[in-house]
């Protein structure tokens, strides 16, 4: 969430006058919020200042949308959410991914993960993270959306079905469907790795 | 539920455990820039269907002219085959009672 001390409705009102100061005022209070999405949601190859520019840029188009029925920053995270679903349905999803493709780090930690009884060390957290991103790469861009919000960022159903307007089933079938591919897709690479082991 | 079952959930939640990146400073004139596109943002929205709509017009308007040099080829050619007269002339017996 923003943290400036700014007082969005009064700064709308005189957005809405076309007072550029304004205008800028809002973008500084609203950057923060739009790089944390950005950052969660963009596709790995889109640079994140053009994906956050392209946000405030629709914003600042579908300004006259907004009836202040929800606070202004939860309709620009919906935006935000929306733009980053838009340009990871235009990137080419990613073939699976091999272990062959992990770094030393990261086949360290998905062992540990997949054959360990107790829980990884958290000095394994930024590989496991950099692994997720990749496994993520081969679900659909809503599955994804709905991973990342559920299982990443530990958001209830009712938040994110603010954040996209789906409905809850949508996203209970949604998440359903995207861990059972993850735990599949898991459950073949583990399955890999010890047969070349063997071998 | 059993380990392999478990892996996912295992995964993301040490995932979870990642400290999350630096605080983003926003890139220096990074709002003057987002504000000097700002008025022309409309515009191109506006602009945008427009071209969208004289584009397909296009095509629709070009569509139905084929469709219609195909139908009228006969009378504009100058060599009219009488194909409609030999047609008429064929199913005429079997249409009269």
């Amino acid at each position: 969430m923003a943290e400036s001390g700014l007082d969005v409705v009064a700064c709308l009102v005189r957005v809405r006058q076309r007072d550029e100061d304004a205008a800028r005022a809002l973008v500084e209070h609203l950057y923060p919020l739009v790089i944390k999405i950005v950052r969660a949601h963009r596709p790995r190859r889109l640079d994140e200042t053009d994906l956050a520019q392209e946000i405030f840029m629709k914003m600042f188009a579908n300004l006259e949308q907004y009836r202040g029925v929800v606070p202004f920053e939860h309709w620009v995270s919906r935006v935000a959410v929306t733009t980053c679903l838009d340009r990871l349905r235009a990137q080419k999803r990613r073939p699976e991914l091999r272990w062959a493709d992990l770094t030393e780090t990261e086949a360290d930690m998905l062992d540990a993960v997949l054959t360990a009884k107790n829980e990884p060390h958290p000095s394994q957290a930024l590989a496991a993270r950099e692994v997720v991103g990749k496994l993520m790469d081969a679900l659909s861009p809503a599955d994804r959306l709905v991973v990342q919000l559920l299982d990443l960022e530990e958001r209830s159903v009712a938040e994110i079905q603010a954040i996209t307007g789906w409905n809850t089933t949508l996203i209970k079938v949604r998440a359903f469907r995207a861990r059972r591919k993850m735990r599949k897709h898991l459950g073949q690479m583990e399955k890999a790795e010890r047969y070349e082991r063997k071998i | 539920m059993n380990e392999k079952y478990n892996s996912w959930e295992k995964l993301a939640r040490l995932a979870r455990q990642a400290p999350d990146p630096a605080r983003a400073e926003m890139p220096f004139g990074f709002a003057t820039r987002v504000v000097a596109h700002w008025p022309s943002a409309a515009t191109v929205e506006l602009s945008t269907v427009w071209e969208l709509l004289s584009v397909r017009s296009l095509v629709l308007a070009a569509l139905i002219m084929a469709v219609t040099l195909g139908i009228n080829y006969d009378l504009m050619s100058h060599d009219w085959t009488q194909e409609v007269t030999v047609a008429d002339t064929t199913f005429e017996p079997l249409l009269q009672p």
